[in-house]
């Protein structure tokens, strides 16, 4: 088999172009959030809005209702909830993102135990990329297109508002509203990303690939170019990778992400950690002569 | 549309704010006036950012009226008549930020629902840069730059908005003097365009050529004169030695 036929066996299956087409715009979602989400420091947040969608799958396949309706409805109502906790008593946002996460989780796992259903809570927890159905994939794209049209039409305020909300406030651009377009957004994106690599690892998708172009870039222009190119090449890979060693194809995609920040990590021209510390030696020669 | 010099752009009416169980600001009636700069002076708590978040409308009042331009501190904000500059402590030196992007920021209350900006704004950010001597760090990171340029960055931007008020937390606080000198002459050409400054700040003895109103606090009004009378001795004692309890 030569590589082209490597390369195209797997488009020969329906369900593989379905997959493919699926992660890579999910995996385009995510990573364009996560470039706000890594700078404003709410990684965490991303972790609690994807795992509070699980009660409202349930909940959705019980009443009969499209599944990213009840996860966009459970997804906002973690935010709320985290924001009523934080605003209303002294714990602080990290424990009450903690709480609200972890029961509402709980609540999911319970509800797939008693409720008589065809949930597979495996697909839920660690997705089900190659079940993809045509209707899925159709919803997938609609809500991608959303969350993308969103963050880009608001793209400008989202920085001001990562930056310095404050001065948002100061010229009458609600910080407030802002926030809230922010975590709207997560929730239909966690919903996205739901079926792909389940809501353990939606979080790694709207972290890995902005903190990856934080290290390689200083201008947050170029981040949202780098972060959805580097999220899309590891999502192909990741599933090409589980197709011919038949492994868990989010995963998959996870560790291509994951190998990519490593490699950047370590070897980013400015700051990436063997990176620096050459440039650091190169400017030791200059100086000695 | 700039206010005619001496006239009232921003009145204080019995002023009362609470944060808490603590009194914040305590009935403070005060009028700004176009084309002055007023320095805001007292103890740290005396209320100095108390009282700009109130000018600008971002406190609830327990008692008390602002007005600004006649109608609502909210309304002038929303028509960026208003301009605040931070101390800047709070700005994440990674932030993936060009010290321009920064200063167009300013602008952001101008532009449509993107924020796009037009060759008016680049102008307007090339001219603010121009003012606090930044064109050549224009496309620097802003987490490169140093203390005081940073803070001249900040200025930049409230300048950029082309606001009638500009409100100026410790703009010389921890800047180089090169930086202050730039800054203190900025100012004074403001206030000689007609717009109107207020700052807050511990350098006193600089005050006599740098403002031409002290505003005393110490939560209540001590006093608003000039520097020469704001700043009798006496007056600072009351405001720098006063009973600071929690007064309910």
């Amino acid at each position: 088999m030569n590589l082209i036929d490597l390369l195209m066996q797997p488009f020969s299956y329906d369900f593989m172009v379905r997959a493919m087409t699926a992660t890579t715009i999910a995996a385009v979602v995510c990573a364009l959030l996560s470039c706000w989400l890594v700078l404003i420091g709410w990684s965490l947040m991303g972790d609690a809005v994807s795992h509070a969608v699980l009660p409202g799958v349930v909940l959705a396949y019980l009443v009969g209702a499209p599944f990213a309706l009840g996860a966009l409805i459970f997804g906002l109502l973690a935010v709320l909830l985290i924001g009523v906790i934080r605003d209303t008593s002294r714990v602080k946002e990290d424990a009450a993102i903690g709480i609200v996460f972890t029961s509402l989780f709980a609540l999911g796992i319970v509800l797939v135990s008693v409720v008589p259903s065809q949930v597979d809570l495996s697909h839920i927890v660690f997705g089900n990329v190659l079940g993809v159905s045509t209707f899925d994939l159709a919803q997938i794209a609609v809500l991608g297109g959303v969350a993308i049209a969103v963050l880009l039409v608001k793209r400008r305020d989202l920085t001001l508002f990562a930056f310095d909300p404050a001065h948002a406030h100061a010229i009458g651009i609600s910080p407030r509203m802002l926030s809230a377009t922010l975590l709207g957004v997560l929730a239909l994106t966690a919903v996205v990303s739901l079926q792909i690599v389940g809501v353990v690892l939606v979080v790694a998708l709207l972290i890995i690939p902005g903190a990856t172009a934080h290290l390689l870039t200083d201008r947050i222009g170029r981040m949202l170019v780098i972060a959805p190119v580097i999220a899309a090449s590891c999502s192909i890979a990741g599933v090409y990778v589980s197709f011919y060693l038949d492994i868990a194809p989010g995963g998959a995609v996870v560790l291509a992400n994951a190998v990519v920040f490593t490699a950047v990590y370590l070897f980013s021209p400015r700051h990436g950690v063997i990176g620096r510390a050459l440039t650091r030696r190169r400017i030791i020669e200059v100086v000695a002569g | 549309m700039t206010a005619s010099s001496g006239e009232t752009v921003a009145r204080l009416n019995d002023v009362t704010v609470r944060r808490g169980e603590v009194l914040a600001l305590d009935s403070i009636s005060l009028e700004i006036r176009a084309g002055t700069v007023d320095a805001l002076v007292g103890m740290n708590g005396a209320g100095k950012s108390t009282l700009f978040a109130a000018i600008m409308g971002l406190v609830p009042l327990a008692r008390g009226t602002v007005t600004v331009f006649g109608g609502t501190p909210a309304r002038a904000r929303a028509a960026g008549r208003i301009a605040f500059m931070p101390q800047g402590d709070g700005i994440d030196p990674d932030f993936p930020l060009a010290v321009a992007d920064v200063v167009m920021m300013g602008r952001f209350g101008r532009l449509g629902i993107t924020r796009h900006p037009r060759a008016a704004d680049h102008g307007a950010v090339a001219e603010a840069l121009d003012r606090v001597q930044l064109n050549d760090l224009a496309k620097r990171s802003i987490g490169t730059l140093s203390g005081g340029q940073r803070k001249r960055a900040l200025m930049a931007r409230a300048l950029a908005q082309e606001a009638d008020v500009l409100l100026l937390d410790e703009p010389f606080a921890g800047v180089d003097q090169r930086s202050e000198q730039l800054i203190a002459r900025v100012l004074t050409q403001l206030a000689a365009e007609g717009r109107t400054v207020v700052l807050s700040t511990h350098d006193i003895a600089s005050l006599p050529d740098r403002a031409d109103r002290v505003i005393l606090l110490a939560q209540r009004l001590i006093t608003v004169d000039a520097p020469a009378v704001a700043l009798a001795p006496e007056m600072l004692a009351r405001a720098f030695t006063v009973n600071r309890e929690p007064q309910l």
